[in-house]
């Protein structure tokens, strides 16, 4: 602006060049607005199951639980080691004196041990010791250790597909909320629309004086406020659940998200009785799997956690050598040098760690973590049937709303017309008329309502079943067609 | 949650509805009224069209005229323009007769003149007012066209900008060298059959002098 005024006022010789100034700040101005609408709008066109595809293959939420998962074979791979031998290899280098042997005993010796020793006698010794500790009988300590992290792993990986199915199911919603905010917003609109233009004919008609009054224009006036207001609430909820699955998408910020489906269509329902259903979600929910995968990976760390109040029988392996120059081996076999000698050696041997009843203690805290989480599997057992039935009778319910508000919306479509037709001949009803109109807005409204809880009870219907996992062949659309 | 509170939205709209009463109360200027008496007449339409042709064209002539952004500003011009497309294919005075229905019989060669002449324009400035509401951006299909005695049936279907498809329904008569609207039916409804269900009510306990009193005041003609 204050470059504008500048321009405006300056000298008239500079007036050409001060056009091209204005001229390229014009330009300057629309590239910055076209650049940052480019960067901050960028728009990526979208479908339900390609929104759920793409959560499922990049959301952060899954690479967690993927490496829990990894915690899990890594504790798997380390139960499994330790069947293998330990090896412990050291070896050094270091100062070390010379020494002869001589005629006599020590008794007979002249030479003092401490004083007499000179910067000639030192030397230095290269010495190293191995050892190979191969458990061979634990009382099942490794093997439980091991089973139990197999059961942990498939548990994880049960626990894996729950986050799937959530991620999925939370997509789901934001996908159907934002077609539902889409709908809504178009359909105010088009009120918004037929509004501004029953003000103009009304506001020509009140100048005709063919009966209408001030109050109806402001009648209408005030609808019209009343519509912007449901639009803006309409608009605000679309972005809101757009800005929702940018973040699930993992697009970048401020992205535009363009939904290839015309509107909130009814997606089909399954044919299926809620038996099979229940049968299915029997088989296929990984709570199911995670809970039972999890209680016998506890069984399994009790047993271990309780064989540790017995031994551990192992085969030791172990070597000690050491070389010093100008040392003379020791050639008895009832002393040892440690400076200059080899010595090989090989026993078995137990290992048994008395830690009173703390072991036992451990074990009854895993038996009882197992017995939680069996008795949860049985609750979740139980709860399933109340489940599948919850999103069924939901899923039923908006259908049936669905029909309802559609008949009811045709047959408020045909009293408007009645009542306004009347009304255009001046032998109608007003209050009947804005009775019909009312019935009417409500009623479309309410269809786009039970569109949306449709949608959303069978993508709770497919979570309940455990068949919203981006496999194809589900209730609810996972993947890209 | 939002959506949550968009069902609550509804009640809002209770205003919305009031607005939308007036939708179809509102009636025209006297001024568009005569404006649209210099349209074009019907005679100047070219060779006789099959009805479907007659609705397809004027449908794209509408939606055309609704969709020039000049004519956007100007509502008065726009519905001068429209009125004109509209009278090429509607037979007004046909409407107005059959929707009197029994009592046109009763009524002498006066009466029968001034109410078509009255009635006609109070029903071509609704249908005007209606049309004027599209924001351009509606679609008609046509559907089908099936033969009905001596009328002809063109099925069309108007879908919105909300995508709400209303079913419209023309019913045309051959008129020697064409065809014309004779009535048109909106989700199932006639209006013909609606108006003269509304004036059998009326005259059934009130005389045809107060029913022309009642047409003409909603054109703005005083006596």
């Amino acid at each position: 602006m204050r470059m504008k005024h500048d321009l405006d006022h300056g000298p008239r010789c500079c007036s050409a060049s001060r056009q091209n100034a204005r001229g390229m700040t014009r330009c300057l101005v629309v590239l910055a607005v076209l650049l940052s609408h480019a960067i901050v709008c960028r728009a990526e066109p979208l479908s339900r199951g390609g929104a759920i595809a793409r959560a499922l293959q990049q959301n952060p939420q899954l690479a967690a639980a993927r490496a829990v998962e990894e915690q899990a074979e890594a504790r798997q791979a380390q139960a499994g080691a330790a069947r293998w031998p330990t090896v412990t290899i050291s070896a050094g280098v270091g100062p070390s004196l010379k020494a002869r042997l001589l005629p006599g005993t020590a008794v007979q010796s002249t030479q003092n041990a401490y004083s007499d020793v000179g910067w000639n006698d030192l030397s230095v010794v290269v010495g190293g010791q191995l050892q190979v500790l191969q458990p061979l009988y634990t009382f099942g300590k490794i093997d439980l250790r091991a089973l139990a992290t197999e059961h942990e792993i498939r548990a994880r990986k049960a626990q894996t597909e729950m986050t799937r199915a959530d991620l999925a199911f939370n997509v789901a919603s934001l996908y159907e909320g934002m077609l539902f905010a889409q709908e809504t917003e178009r359909f105010l609109a088009e009120i918004q629309h037929w509004l501004d233009r029953t003000i103009e004919s009304t506001e020509r008609a009140l100048e005709a004086d063919t009966g209408i009054t001030e109050q109806d224009v402001l009648r209408l006036q005030a609808a019209l406020a009343a519509a912007q207001l449901g639009c803006n609430q309409a608009h605000s909820g679309r972005r809101q659940a757009q800005a929702g699955l940018v973040a699930y998408l993992g697009f970048p910020a401020g992205t535009e998200l363009t939904p290839s489906e015309a509107g909130l269509d009814l997606l089909p329902t399954p044919s299926s009785g809620s038996a099979i259903l229940i049968e299915l979600a029997r088989k296929q929910r990984p709570e199911l799997r995670a809970l039972s995968e999890g209680s016998q990976a506890l069984s399994a760390l009790a047993k271990a956690e309780a064989a540790g109040n017995l031994p551990d029988f192992f085969a030791l392996v172990f070597l000690s050598a050491a070389y010093t120059p100008g040392r003379d081996l020791v050639e008895t076999r009832y002393v040892q040098d440690p400076l200059n000698g080899f010595y090989p050696g090989l026993l078995v041997g137990a290992r048994w760690q008395v830690t009173g009843s703390m072991a036992s203690r451990r074990a009854d805290e895993k038996q009882a973590m197992a017995r939680e989480l069996d008795a949860t599997r049985r609750w979740a057992n139980a709860g399933l049937p109340a489940q599948v039935t919850a999103a069924l009778e939901d899923l039923e319910r908006a259908g049936k709303d669905v029909e309802q508000a559609d008949k009811g919306v045709i047959r408020s479509k045909q009293w408007m017309l009645r009542a306004s037709a009347d009304m255009s001949i001046g032998l109608g009803n007003t209050r009947e008329l804005a009775d019909a109109s009312r019935a009417y807005v409500d009623l479309r409204i309410a269809s786009f309502d039970a569109r949306y809880r449709h949608n959303v009870a069978l993508a709770a219907l497919a979570r309940a079943t455990g068949t919203l996992n981006g496999t194809p062949g589900g209730f609810y659309p996972t993947q890209e067609r | 949650m939002w959506w949550n509170e968009m069902r609550s939205c509804a009640a809002h709209l209770g205003s919305i509805a009031l607005g939308v009463t007036v939708l179809v109360l509102s009636p025209t200027s006297v001024q568009a009224q005569s404006q649209a008496h210099a349209a074009p007449p019907a005679q100047d339409t070219p060779a006789v069209q099959s009805p479907g042709q007659l609705i397809a064209e004027t449908i794209d002539q509408v939606f055309k005229l609704l969709r020039d952004p000049e004519l956007k500003k100007t509502a008065k011009l726009r519905l001068l323009k429209l009125r004109g497309i509209v009278d090429r294919a509607f037979d007004w005075e046909a409407m107005a007769q059959s929707s009197l229905g029994p009592p046109w019989r009763k009524l002498d060669d006066k009466q029968r003149a001034e109410f078509v002449s009255v009635f006609k324009e109070l029903l071509a400035q609704e249908y005007m007012d209606d049309i004027d509401r599209f924001q351009g951006n509606e679609e008609v299909q046509t559907k089908s066209s099936e033969k009905s005695g001596e009328v002809e049936i063109v099925n069309t279907v108007l879908i919105t900008s909300s995508r709400e498809q209303v079913p419209m329904n023309y019913t045309l008569q051959n008129e020697g060298k064409r065809w014309a609207v004779v009535d048109m039916s909106i989700e199932g409804v006639s209006l013909v059959n609606h108006y003269r269900q509304t004036f059998g009510r009326f005259l059934a306990n009130k005389q045809f002098p107060e029913l022309m009193q009642q047409l003409k005041r909603k054109l703005g003609i005083h006596e």
